[in-house]
């Protein structure tokens, strides 16, 4: 978690080339417009009326489509993990899901259901489940047989152990997958907008390159960015809250 | 005082074998287990390592099931595990719920079982029994591993049991925690009058808690020899390891648990 | 290896196309665009008689590899920089960490921008996600360098060069394989992505074309064949990584996600 909230000494590479870059590019340079200029670029784009809609569209998107991913994904991981039979017959079939780029999901989606907002948020889900039904099967089988046999010999019920024992210990193993979920979304997210043209970010980023303003492009590269590295911190502060109940080795997992 | 002789036993096992399949065919853990175990008694099993105690341990606890002779509690067949026993493993570490409470652990065995008012009472009781009352809101992994164990302790008491399945419960516990946790242990048996099986290595710790001392031998493992142990039921850390009939008892299971053969 | 999870495997693979080509083939579900397995194995028999899928693969293998081996060597490089030097970290560790979650994709228009229509587009958009599972696992294999083994080269007073060879790359290595392992995958990835919304080759431009084309015993040819390149990529890393370093690699997790 301290290498999300680094010391901010770290950030002067980062902005010594911003600064150079500002400095040395003419105003009006045609491949590389100076950061001063994609500032312009998105607040024109805010006072016109179009960024903003675009935002709440993405963000709103991606959100739905992760908390579908979420509860989907640890719903049937923790089932592929609990029931022996049901992972050694879905092995092959997920091994082979799992290696198959998620983007590929993007055309089919699109062939069966159309350009539709449904579409969008039925590929962010079923992108972003992978990861975490993967990591969801690898902490079920990881939890201690140890734990299972200290819950029979309590009589709890199978029900019971699964709700009291195996759902808690897989949650490290559940944030290990959200983390990388995450940044599939977004990804996937955009892939959707640049691909479709639905309402987002993407479009206007597809939008400003027809258009060859390369101050948008690059304006609203770096607003992506500053998104989705606020979504990552947000998601570092919620997962160290939910570890907090866990011992320290599990939680710096 | 001598070792009362219950009319009826807790556990009785007959001539009880256990054998697991491996890749070169089948290999056997036990072979004609017999022994009882009488009502407030405490008897220890010790052996060397790979004489099959821990799957004694989990077969007395109704875990996994004997590959052949009976195994009742209380005359009646086991099969899972029964009520009213309770079990407490070595590695607490991973016996406990890591993300639940220390007072939530307590609970999980009794929860829904009883009514919330009733679960509290037996939760701080237990706590109590153990010295852990001001740490109910701690969880187990801020705890040492003395404490911990006496969570697992705890956990096991909370079900009220009338028999405690323990399984090396003190063998990655420093010397100084392990004596002090033995003679709680003790001091349990008297306040809840319990009967204990106790499975261990060590041959003092075997001695000092045990009514009598069962030898676990050989591979497969069988009981090949069992000890009353005449040191009454007062026991304490110093003069009971100094006692005659301690020291006897010590020199002979150095020979016979044939750790050395 | 046990073969029992191998069958059942394969079996449940079998019980999965058999299900649906049954819904399918009876007419269960009548929808146009969702072939049974039996027509996307047809349309991948066609398709194997072009020679436009041959060129297309060999395209998407070639972006693929070569904008992995540029990840690789900046992201090695720069990882083995950050890795061996407190200061180098201290002060430049921070904008890794700013950097890194921004979006691949986010990087196709800007590509489109600077590149147009070219390999070069495509490059860009494999390179610049592709870079940082290499950096970071080599930063952390070579951080993670114990202090024992640097006493050890000081004691022998080896030069940087030895040292670098002889202690902190192997001690690195199985962090470093890691990082490559998952960077072929991200390239695969984004070279697909790169060819769907960007540059009109390879497989990625193919899958995208068959569904415009309202195709999809094709398209689904495509996506059987994309998955196929991945699970062997995989494969041969996870095979190289294993004889680079006999028994101490452990078996890690396939796919592409992301450390």
């Amino acid at each position: 978690m301290n290498r999300l909230l680094p010391a901010w000494v770290g950030l002067a590479p980062l902005a010594a080339v911003l600064v150079l870059w500002q400095l040395l590019a003419p105003a009006n340079a045609p491949n590389f417009p100076p950061p001063l200029a994609w500032w312009r670029a998105v607040v024109t784009l805010a006072t016109n009326g179009s960024l903003l809609p675009a935002v709440v569209e993405t963000l709103w998107t991606f959100a739905l489509g992760l908390f579908i991913a979420t509860v989907a994904g640890f719903a049937l991981g923790i089932l592929i993990g609990t029931v022996r039979a049901v992972r050694e017959w879905s092995g092959l079939l997920l091994e082979f899901l799992r290696a198959l780029p998620p983007p590929v999901v993007v055309p089919i989606a699109a062939l069966m259901m159309g350009f539709s907002p449904s579409m969008k948020l039925t590929v962010i889900a079923v992108t972003a489940a992978w990861p975490i039904l993967l990591n969801t099967v690898a902490g079920v089988q990881a939890v201690p047989a140890l734990l299972s046999e200290a819950a029979r010999s309590l009589h709890l019920s199978w029900y019971r152990r699964v709700r009291h024992i195996v759902v808690p210990a897989s949650v490290p193993a559940l944030l290990v997958g959200l983390r990388v979920a995450v940044s599939l979304a977004i990804v996937i997210t955009l892939l959707v907008e640049i691909f479709t043209a639905l309402p987002g970010i993407g479009v206007l980023m597809v939008q400003g390159q027809r258009n060859y303003n390369s101050a948008q492009v690059f304006g609203l590269l770096a607003l992506v960015g500053v998104l989705a590295y606020a979504l990552t911190l947000m998601f570092a502060v919620i997962e160290g809250v939910v570890l907090s109940r866990w011992p320290p080795r599990v939680a710096r997992r | 005082m001598s070792v009362a002789q219950a009319p009826s036993p807790v556990f009785a096992l007959r001539d009880l074998g256990y054998s697991v399949s491996i890749r070169e065919g089948v290999r056997e853990i036990l072979a004609g287990v017999s022994f009882e175990l009488a009502e407030r008694e405490i008897l220890s099993i010790v052996g060397a390592s790979g004489t099959g105690k821990t799957s004694l341990l989990r077969i007395v606890a109704g875990l996994v099931a004997q590959s052949s002779g009976e195994l009742s509690f209380r005359g009646v067949p086991v099969s899972g595990p029964p009520l009213g026993v309770a079990v407490v493993f070595q590695d607490y570490a991973n016996a406990l719920l890591q993300w639940r409470t220390v007072a939530g652990n307590v609970l999980l065995g009794i929860e829904r079982r009883f009514s919330r008012a009733e679960c509290n009472d037996r939760v701080a009781s237990a706590l109590s029994l153990v010295g852990l009352e001001r740490h109910a809101r701690d969880y187990p992994w801020q705890l040492s591993g003395g404490m911990q164990q006496r969570v697992q302790i705890a956990r096991a008491l909370a079900l009220a049991p009338s028999v405690l399945l323990m399984d090396e419960p003190f063998a990655s516990l420093d010397a100084l925690t392990k004596s002090s946790l033995q003679d709680e242990m003790l001091r349990l048996r008297d306040e809840t009058g319990a009967s204990f099986v106790f499975i261990t290595h060590d041959i003092e710790e075997a001695i000092y808690l045990g009514d009598r001392v069962a030898v676990l031998r050989g591979r497969p493992g069988t009981i090949a020899e069992c000890h009353p142990v005449g040191l009454g039921r007062e026991r304490d850390q110093v003069g009971t390891r100094a006692a005659p009939e301690f020291l006897r008892l010590r020199q002979h299971l150095h020979g016979a648990i044939g750790a050395h053969a | 290896m046990n073969a029992r999870p191998l069958l059942s495997g394969l079996g449940g693979i079998g019980l999965f196309l058999g299900l649906w080509q049954l819904i399918i083939g009876s007419g269960l579900i009548e929808y146009d665009f969702l072939p049974s397995p039996w027509a996307i194995l047809g349309g991948l028999w066609a398709m194997l008689g072009d020679r436009e899928f041959y060129e297309e693969a060999l395209h998407t293998l070639a972006a693929t590899l070569g904008g992995w081996v540029i990840a690789v060597v900046l992201g090695v490089g720069l990882g083995a920089l950050l890795g061996s030097s407190t200061t180098c970290r201290r002060y430049s560790l921070a904008s890794v960490e700013v950097l890194r979650p921004l979006p691949a994709v986010a990087f196709v228009p800007l590509a489109l921008l600077l590149f147009g229509f070219s390999l070069q587009m495509e490059l860009l958009v494999i390179v610049a996600p592709a870079l940082w599972p290499s950096l970071i696992n080599t930063m952390e294999g070579f951080a993670g360098v114990p202090q024992r083994l640097s006493d050890v080269a000081a004691s022998f007073r080896l030069s940087p060069i030895e040292r670098l060879l002889r202690i902190d790359l192997p001690a690195a290595a199985p962090s470093v394989l890691v990082g490559l392992r998952l960077s072929l995958s991200l390239a695969l990835v984004m070279s697909v992505v790169a060819e769907m919304v960007g540059n009109p080759q390879g497989l990625g431009y193919g899958l995208v074309r068959e569904q415009q084309a309202l195709n999809p015993e094709r398209m689904f040819g495509y996506v059987l064949v994309i998955g196929l390149v991945g699970v062997c990529l995989n494969a041969i890393l996870v095979m190289a990584s294993g004889w680079i370093l006999p028994g101490q690699f452990r078996r890690p997790q396939a796919g592409w996600d992301t450390p």
